[in-house]
């Protein structure tokens, strides 16, 4: 199962899909256009792995993406 | 109100602690009395400390008919105000001190007479500076009584508002206003170490409930390297190598101001703000750093502040005293007015 982890207030929201199945990728990929017009950046990383890369658009083979809110200064 | 009031002051003695200052005889607030004028319109308010000062202020509650809330945030911005004012007393007192110290090793090691006598002279004027700048003169608005020895709270009481009237408050003894610590000479170190040791104590600590807390904290830990996890674990800070410049960072437990730029030797160059929108807990911000830095390091550090190194943070502070005094200070900024930027 492939996640997608929103940042927020309540620590992170998770959303999983089945890579293989058509309807749960559309809907996967349409939360990624969402979050990314929102101004979220999506950054994707292998399982187990601890590098991760920004992505700018949607991979549905991603084991996890995770969606991190605008940055701003402090 | 109470609650602000004990974070305030569990910052300010966090801050004595990072400078190995002395915590024992810092002031902390006794009792805040407050009551309403016979004529019905005006509170008094008088927050006695426990190095036997108190201070006093009138709140015009007509500014705040139909506005309970308002009231409520004067009188906590008034005694924020207050508690800064306390604090950076007690830091200067401190600060000076230490300095003194210092120059007494550097004048009992130095043969050199004419060092230790230029030294000497660099002290006395930054004290008398220190003093005449940070501890003089109440808060804008607000009077000073020395309530030392009045234990019994009648007496204190009846003393304190028979000498309110004797000051006739501001009318006829206007006190000597000293701007907020919204106005900050960047080269007033005492000022700028107080505000910026408030600024971390308070905003280091986390946002959300205790499970996005935790939530937050597990997510990051998923997504660390091991290095960096075992050193999180241990320091509860990580090292990130950024992406683009391969300068070293260190993101500390936080939210704000928690991203050191460390040199080649490990020294702290400077620290970076940044952070996501929204109240997201710490774990969340420390992962968005980690992989901000990482990924898109000049893109974020150009939306993030940067804070210089201060001298009470540096080693060779006496040092710094000399570039210190070089300031002119009366010339981009004068007491009340802020600085202009582009002066």
């Amino acid at each position: 199962m492939s996640k997608q982890i929103v940042m927020d207030h309540t620590g992170d929201s998770r959303h999983a899909f089945d890579a293989n199945d058509q309807a749960a990728v559309a809907i996967a990929e349409k939360r990624f256009e969402e979050l990314t017009g929102k101004g979220f950046t999506a950054a994707a990383k292998k399982a187990g792995a601890s590098e991760s890369t920004v992505i700018r658009k949607f991979d549905p083979t991603a084991e996890e993406t995770i969606f991190i809110p605008r940055l701003q200064g402090g | 109100m109470h609650c602000a009031l004990r974070a305030a002051d569990r910052a300010f003695r966090g801050i004595l602690d990072r400078y190995a200052y002395d915590q024992i005889s810092a002031p902390s607030l006794r009792r805040i009395y407050h009551h309403r004028l016979p004529h019905g319109r005006e509170w008094e308010f008088v927050a006695k400390f426990t190095d036997d000062r108190s201070h006093a202020w009138r709140i015009d509650y007509r500014d705040f008919l139909g506005a309970p809330p308002l009231f409520k945030a004067n009188v906590e911005s008034e005694l924020t105000r207050l508690f800064s004012r306390v604090f950076e007393d007690h830091f200067a007192t401190q600060m000076m001190a230490s300095e003194r110290r210092m120059f007494e090793e550097f004048a009992a090691t130095t043969l050199d007479q004419n060092e230790i006598n230029r030294r000497r002279t660099a002290l006395l004027e930054r004290e008398e500076e220190v003093r005449s700048v940070h501890q003089t003169g109440a808060p804008s608005h607000m009077v000073e009584i020395s309530t030392a020895g009045m234990n019994n709270r009648r007496d204190y009481d009846r003393f304190v508002f028979a000498e309110l009237d004797r000051q006739n408050w501001l009318a006829t003894n206007p006190p000597i206003i000293r701007p907020g610590m919204e106005y900050v000479n960047e080269s007033d170190d005492v000022r700028m170490s107080v505000l910026y040791g408030m600024q971390m104590a308070w905003h280091s600590g986390d946002v959300g409930s205790k499970e996005a807390q935790k939530r937050a904290e597990k997510l990051l830990l998923e997504w660390l390297s091991p290095p960096q996890r075992h050193q999180y674990l241990k320091e509860k800070s990580f090292d990130v190598c950024g992406g683009e410049s391969g300068k070293t960072y260190r993101i500390r437990h936080g939210r704000q101001m928690n991203i050191d730029e460390l040199d080649k030797a490990g020294k702290k160059v400077c620290t970076w703000c940044f952070l996501p929108e929204g109240q997201c807990p710490a774990g969340d911000v420390m992962l968005a750093q980690k992989i901000a830095i990482e990924n898109f390091e000049n893109k974020a550090l150009a939306t993030a502040n940067r804070f210089g190194e201060r001298s009470v943070f540096s080693e060779r502070r006496a040092a710094t005293w000399e570039r210190m005094r070089s300031v002119d200070d009366a010339s981009d900024w004068q007491w009340g007015v802020a600085p202009n930027p582009t002066s």
